[in-house]
């Protein structure tokens, strides 16, 4: 698979805070790539740095073959971007809004058929009387109707409701489907795991190795998450317990967790995963170790 | 598209601008008639000799001197330089700084288009809106005198709104370079003003007087422009060309910063 988005030993910082360290990323075509880590991680400046809106100060950076710190704009005409932490103009209408969006970009023929829920939008409205949900779902249309062959979102999901979410899934599968390419960074980690065909891990400037995520996940697999109906005498075998904030259980086992599982009262249990390697878990457990660290 | 949607923003600003010119114009036409005849007593309560001068100016019994003067001080020095140094202000102030205060500086610079043609259509939509309504209401003054059997010759009100237009740019650049750098309007009015009432202050004060920049937009220089004793060649390379060189020269300075400029 070729590189669409390439960005190898990049490093940044602002005055004396240290943004980037050596990140690594690629992105090919028709790939979904979820980017994933707390706030102040480093994120946004990766995405930036991306389309030529923020400079590196080393390392290397490619965009179709071109660096971005040199070709910003011929790289920026080739793919559109949803930045994070932004707003709209509120003085014009969501159609002026698309209009100004998306000026020198051809647009997808289907644009409107792409997802018809999520931009059914008052379009000759004042974008001043949108609910916050309502701005964001323009944001997406304005960035997603464009038809390029690279779109990179900072946060697309945010002030989405649940169902807005879904459909946002839909279209992004059905983008990459036409074989475009997303790179998508998000806080809601159920989206990306059930959209990106990889997820890259960046904490406090540096991406996670994929080895140390690969131990994560092993680590995960001998877990159990409870949840029971009141408090319960767990069977022996138990390494360690925590209480998640949603008052479920997380039970490391010194047997096959599987079998631990089969020896506890089943009427008083609501559920019981075993192994599930969920990405909130996954990126905890690597949160906790870059701070142990 | 930027300059489009930079018109939109500013427009009803730009048109209240030009209403309060010529608002301000009609009636100190209307009223010559009457103020020429107090000249001397206001001569004597002016604080500066350039002031004393000016009204005297004013006063004279060339009535076509008098005319000319007293409209270079309605017209340019008060007019313009107020009315239009606060437009620019206004105007200017909105360019990038807005942008910024309002979050939507990102997504104007994630659109597939230079940052250098992004400020240039800027301020080039700032520049028109300040400059077209001083020829404007400048030209109004012609028919307006009418009104009261006075002249205002049209090549000499064209020469001084001209120069009188790149002083007042001269403040937009300013204002846009403050825009670049600031984080908010506020703090982008505050810089200009500050550089505008240090300004003021040194024209105050005789003895130094000459050290500010107002120097080059006062009666002085539209008293005689207006009465045709200034040529346009001698206005234009002493003058007006240096207004413009500071212009570029400033606007240049918001593009190096503009580009560097993180979202």
């Amino acid at each position: 698979m070729t590189d669409l988005l390439r960005l190898s030993g990049v490093r940044k910082s602002f005055g004396k805070t240290e943004a980037l360290r050596d990140v690594e990323l690629s992105l090919g075509s028709g790939e979904i790539v979820g980017f994933v880590g707390p706030n102040g991680a480093g994120k946004s400046t990766c995405l930036r740095i991306c389309v030529g809106l923020v400079q590196r100060d080393h390392g290397e950076a490619s965009a179709f073959g071109l660096d971005p710190a040199r070709s910003e704009l011929a790289i920026r005409r080739r793919c559109t971007y949803l930045p994070g932490e932004t707003s709209l103009y509120h003085n014009m209408t969501g159609r002026q809004l698309l209009e100004f969006a998306l000026h020198g970009y051809r647009r997808l023929s289907d644009a409107e058929h792409l997802a018809p829920e999520l931009f059914d939008l008052p379009l000759d409205r004042k974008i001043r009387g949108y609910s916050a949900g309502m701005k964001q779902r323009l944001a997406l249309q304005a960035a997603l109707s464009a038809d390029v062959e690279l779109y990179i979102l900072d946060e697309p999901d945010r002030a989405l409701d649940a169902t807005a979410r879904l459909q946002l899934r839909e279209v992004l599968a059905s983008l990459r489907e036409r074989g475009k390419s997303i790179l998508l960074s998000s806080h809601h980690l159920a989206e990306v795991e059930a959209i990106a065909d990889r997820t890259v891990f960046l904490l406090a400037g540096a991406c996670v190795p994929d080895e140390v995520v690969s131990n994560a996940r092993a680590e995960m697999r001998s877990e159990v998450r409870l949840r029971t109906r009141g408090e319960i005498d767990l069977p022996d075998g138990v390494e360690s317990v925590e209480t998640l904030p949603d008052k479920s259980l997380r039970i490391r086992t010194t047997d096959d967790p599987l079998q631990w599982v089969a020896k506890l009262p089943s009427d008083l249990v609501i559920s019981a995963e075993v192994g599930a390697t969920r990405l909130e878990d996954l990126y905890r457990i690597l949160t906790e170790q870059a701070a142990s660290r | 598209m930027i300059a489009r949607k930079t018109w939109r923003e500013i427009r009803v600003m730009a048109f209240g601008y030009t209403l309060i010119l010529e608002l301000l114009l009609i009636p100190a036409i209307l009223l010559w008639p009457t103020l020429r005849t107090e000249m001397d007593a206001l001569a004597r309560m002016m604080p500066i000799q350039s002031f004393r001068d000016m009204i005297l100016a004013i006063g004279s019994e060339d009535e076509s001197v008098g005319y000319s003067s007293y409209m270079a001080v309605q017209m340019f020095f008060k007019g313009t330089n107020i009315v239009g140094i606060a437009g620019a202000v206004l105007l200017g102030t909105a360019l990038i700084a807005r942008e910024r205060e309002n979050h939507t500086l990102e997504f104007l610079l994630a659109r597939p288009v230079s940052r250098t043609r992004i400020l240039l259509s800027k301020i080039s939509v700032v520049t028109v809106a300040l400059v077209v309504p001083i020829f404007l209401t400048s030209w109004t003054a012609i028919p307006l005198s009418w009104l009261i059997e006075e002249n205002l010759p049209f090549a000499e009100v064209t020469l001084a709104s001209f120069h009188a237009s790149m002083f007042i740019v001269l403040f937009a650049a300013l204002t846009c370079l403050c825009s670049v750098l600031a984080n908010s309007q506020a703090h982008t009015a505050f810089m200009v003003g500050g550089v505008v009432i240090f300004q003021v202050a040194i024209y105050f004060i005789q003895e130094i007087r000459v050290a500010s920049i107002f120097r080059v937009s006062d009666w002085e220089v539209y008293g005689p422009t207006l009465l045709g004793n200034e040529s346009f060649y001698s206005l234009f390379f002493e003058q007006t060309l240096w207004l413009i060189l500071g212009s570029i020269g400033l606007i240049g300075i918001a593009l190096l910063k503009f580009r560097r400029a993180t979202p």
